[in-house]
């Protein structure tokens, strides 16, 4: 038995001589590998079409340059060439997820400055503060809210994912402590309007869906929670807890997927709607929602959105400078929102409680608020903002200002 | 035009290979030339002039050499000579140095003279130096003038080494300059040499880059004593594989078209002194240096003070020649002062232990990085500090685990990389003459070359989010 497989190793071994030019038959398959992929990758770039739009990328991707003198001569034509052929190579898609698993596979736990966390969790990172504009940004908070010192007003700044779900974050992740910013900005803050802290009662809460896992996003549900938080400083005495929950989507693949290029998860988006005395199954829109330029619906929700690539958008169709919500109450409740993308999740749970509100993104906006606040008589005002992009923010302290 | 691009690898490549093989051997010169000034103008077409100019000049200046070198009219000849050198050097230094020089005669007077910043020509400082040996060679006889404007041009000029060297002497180019026929052995090694200068490029060099650039700007609570040496390792690593990458991609492109360049890094970090270092590094400047500069100021045979002038000499022209900042000089001088160190006082202790001599070299050059890669004497002590751990900075913190655990793979193969281990298991591949190890082998360079290309294509990736956060 041993000697015939002896024998047989002999004869496979005897079948192949050794190679005379080991060299030449390396050089000479490399140059055939080479010479068939240049091959392959080239016709297929010839015979598929390019492709205008990247849904992954949410952009546009470059198209074949024109050829002009002038381009040519201050070498934008050759730039705009490169990333033609980056932009439009063959299974482009493909070759940026081998790339991000290359990574993973190396022990590189971001990409593109998003944190791939546990359980496929895509977490923004959060920043730290531009001190100069923070500060700008407090003192025209701080000084807006003396001035409507006769009106309730209430604010709330809601930490990102990777420092709530911090047990989902990677490894050895040094996330920065968003509660000790959210305690700062309430020394600054808290004593001329209400600043409400929401980090401890997220946190509460981390083991639910509170956060997308492919978005910078809160949830529905999350907004829920902190609704539950402000809607005694709100003064809502019996806020509703019936609410119809509807699964909008369950294909979401948000904007951490995008900048990542990770796309190993989709999300489910829900909305909630308060089960208020005229809540009716059938009839969803029962509002005025004015957009700018005279576009005007009747619901929150935009079914369209779920159709695009930000499906988050499904929510008062994204941002706006000013979006006007009327509502079928008549109790004298006119609220002011201040507020970034986060807020527009948290409105669904405002509506009962108010006769109009008015949600301005400083921005989009360039008009003079003080103006709006006495046209529109407004009660409340309301500041929402995600962590990052308040502490990032260069727009508020310019709207809020008064010259 | 960058050599790492997917439009130069997928269409320029191919298209030089094709026609340069094709056309009659007479014409494979001038179309190479042509190709090479595509290549040369292909970002900017206005540095073209320079370089057209430079070419023309020395063209004619030799040919004026060569004229007197035949009447044996030494002083003309000389005169010519001292013509040419300075005119090279005023070019090249009023392109790189002009800036920088106002800069501090401004700083010095306390005047304000207005500084138009000049456009950097591509690679003038390693053609430069081409054109400057060429001269030199010709009037020690070393070879006669090219009187082939085509040939000369092309060894100003050829694409593989135009923008970042190796710099090469007119004699070992010439020798190459008669035509070569298709053979599939040479392209297939210059494409093998290629693709692993593109991975050590794409796949380690600026993957340490983005290491070195993320540490470096850390918040300084967030530093550590571990992350400062981490960072100034990986610049350690990023330079060697950035370099040493380009060179050997550059050396494999002429390799496909018929042209053997010299090499330019033979593993400089496993060296055992500093002077055994730069016979490693960047070898072609080095002996550049060591031919044009050191050798004609005497070398080492003569006094003692002679010799530490002409070593500082030559280190502060080194230091010079990497750009115009203080940075460089101060890094020039530093290497002046260790080489004659360990000439004059601690060289032949050195020899005594293997470890020892490496680990003070690799200090040694990490310590050169530093003083590289500052920009001012501040930054220096700024990063000495964190290093040393003066000032209370801690040893090791969440952060320096994070980079480390993110990063650990690629600084093995980095290490592991700067050392002879890869090049001996090729070896031992093409030496076991198996053809199943062979295609083993050629599967690997397929593997990098993917993977290099997955971060080509990356490169430009990149997602608009919805009109905010």
């Amino acid at each position: 038995m041993i000697d015939s497989k002896q024998k047989l190793a002999t004869l496979k071994r005897k079948k192949r001589p050794k190679l005379k030019y080991p060299e030449k038959f390396q050089a000479f398959l490399l140059l055939i590998v080479f010479v068939l992929l240049i091959l392959f990758f080239n016709i297929s770039g010839i015979i598929t079409q390019d492709v205008e739009f990247s849904k992954e990328e949410n952009r546009s991707l470059a198209q074949k340059p024109s050829l002009s003198v002038s381009d040519l001569l201050d070498g934008s034509y050759s730039k705009n060439l490169d990333s033609y052929f980056s932009d439009q190579f063959y299974l482009r898609n493909s070759w940026i997820r081998l790339k991000v698993n290359l990574d993973l596979l190396l022990g590189k736990q971001e990409s593109n400055g998003v944190y791939i966390g546990k359980d496929n969790y895509l977490m923004e990172i959060p920043v730290t503060p531009d001190s100069e504009w923070l500060n700008k940004n407090l003192k025209a908070i701080d000084d807006f809210a003396k001035r409507h010192q006769d009106k309730r007003v209430v604010m709330s700044v809601i930490p990102n994912s990777a420092y709530i779900l911090s047990e989902k974050a990677p490894l050895n992740a040094n996330v920065r402590n968003q509660a000790q910013d959210e305690k700062m900005i309430a020394d600054h803050l808290k004593h001329n309007l209400a600043f409400i802290e929401v980090s401890e009662v997220l946190k509460q809460h981390s083991d639910e869906n509170i956060f997308y896992k492919t978005d910078h996003h809160w949830t529905s549900l999350g907004a829920k929670y902190v609704f539950e938080v402000l809607a005694n400083s709100l003064g809502i005495d019996n806020p509703i807890t019936d609410y119809k929950i509807f699964t909008v989507s369950d294909s979401f693949s948000g904007s951490m997927a995008s900048k990542s290029g990770y796309l190993k998860s989709v999300d489910e988006i829900q909305i909630m709607i308060p089960k208020t005395s005229n809540y009716s199954e059938i009839d969803l829109d029962t509002f005025v929602v004015k957009f700018p330029e005279n576009r005007e619906t009747c619901s929150l929700y935009s079914s369209e959105a779920l159709k695009a690539k930000d499906q988050y958008t499904v929510f008062l169709g994204g941002n706006y400078s000013r979006v006007d919500i009327q509502t079928l109450n008549d109790n004298g409740h006119v609220l002011l929102l201040i507020k970034d993308s986060y807020a527009n999740c948290f409105v669904q749970f405002l509506t009962p409680y108010y006769e109009k509100i008015i949600m301005i993104d400083p921005r989009y906006y360039y008009d003079e608020i003080e103006q709006a606040i006495s046209k529109e008589q407004i009660t409340d005002i309301l500041f929402l903002y995600n962590m990052n992009t308040f502490l990032e923010d260069r727009s508020l302290a310019d709207v809020l200002t008064v010259d | 035009m960058n050599i790492t691009g997917i439009f130069f690898i997928f269409i320029f490549l191919p298209i030089t290979l094709i026609s340069y093989y094709l056309v009659p051997i007479k014409t494979k010169n001038s179309i190479l030339l042509l190709i090479s000034l595509i290549f040369y103008s292909w970002g900017n077409p206005n540095y073209l002039i320079v370089l057209v100019l430079s070419v023309l000049f020395n063209y004619f200046i030799a040919l004026e050499m060569q004229q007197y070198l035949s009447e044996n009219n030494n002083r003309k000849l000389k005169s010519v000579l001292i013509f040419g050198l300075l005119f090279n050097v005023l070019v090249l230094g009023l392109f790189k140095y002009y800036g920088f020089f106002l800069d501090n005669i401004n700083k010095l007077f306390r005047i304000d003279l207005s500084v138009q910043e000049l456009p950097l020509p591509l690679g003038i400082s390693f053609f430069t130096f081409s054109v400057i040996s060429y001269l030199i060679d010709i009037y020690r006889k070393k070879s006669p003038a090219q009187r082939n404007l085509i040939s000369f041009a092309l060894y100003v000029s050829f694409f593989p080494k135009v923008i970042s060297g190796p710099i090469m002497q007119y004699t070992d180019f010439s020798k190459q300059l008669s035509v070569h026929r298709f053979d599939y052995e040479f392209v297939g090694h210059g494409l093998k040499l290629y693709i692993q200068g593109l991975a050590k490029k794409i796949l380690l060099a600026d993957s340490f880059s983005i290491l070195y650039q993320d540490l470096n700007t850390l918040p300084a609570s967030e530093k550590s004593i571990l992350s400062s040496w981490l960072a100034l390792f990986a610049f350690t690593l990023q330079i060697f594989f950035d370099f040493s990458g380009y060179s050997e991609m550059a050396i494999g492109l002429a390799k496909m078209l018929g042209f053997n360049l010299p090499q330019n890094f033979n593993y400089p970090y496993v060296s055992r002194s500093a002077t055994e270092f730069w016979r490693r590094w960047h070898m072609t400047l080095g002996s550049w240096f060591r031919e044009y500069v050191y050798i004609p100021l005497g070398g080492n045979r003569v006094g003692i003070l002679k010799h530490i002038r002409n070593i500082m000499l030559v280190w502060l022209l080194t230091g010079i020649w990497h750009g115009a900042a203080w940075n460089y000089i101060f890094w020039g001088l530093y290497y002046g002062l260790i080489l004659l160190l360990e000439k004059y006082f601690y060289g032949n202790l050195l020899k005594r232990n293997v470890i020892i001599s490496r680990v003070y070299t690799i200090i040694i050059v990490m310590l050169g990085w530093l003083i590289f890669a500052s920009s001012s004497i501040s930054a220096i002590t700024i990063s000495l500090q964190s290093m040393f751990g003066i000032g209370g900075v801690i040893f090791a913190n969440k952060t320096t685990f994070y980079y480390l655990q993110s990063y650990a793979l690629q600084i093995i193969l980095g290490c592991l990389g700067v050392t002879p281990l890869f090049n001996k298991l090729q070896q031992n591949i093409l030496q076991k003459r198996n053809r199943r190890t062979i295609i083993f082998s050629v599967l690997i360079y397929l593997a990098l070359f993917v993977f290099s290309l997955a971060y080509l294509v990356n490169s430009t990736y990149q997602s608009f989010l919805y009109v905010a956060f």
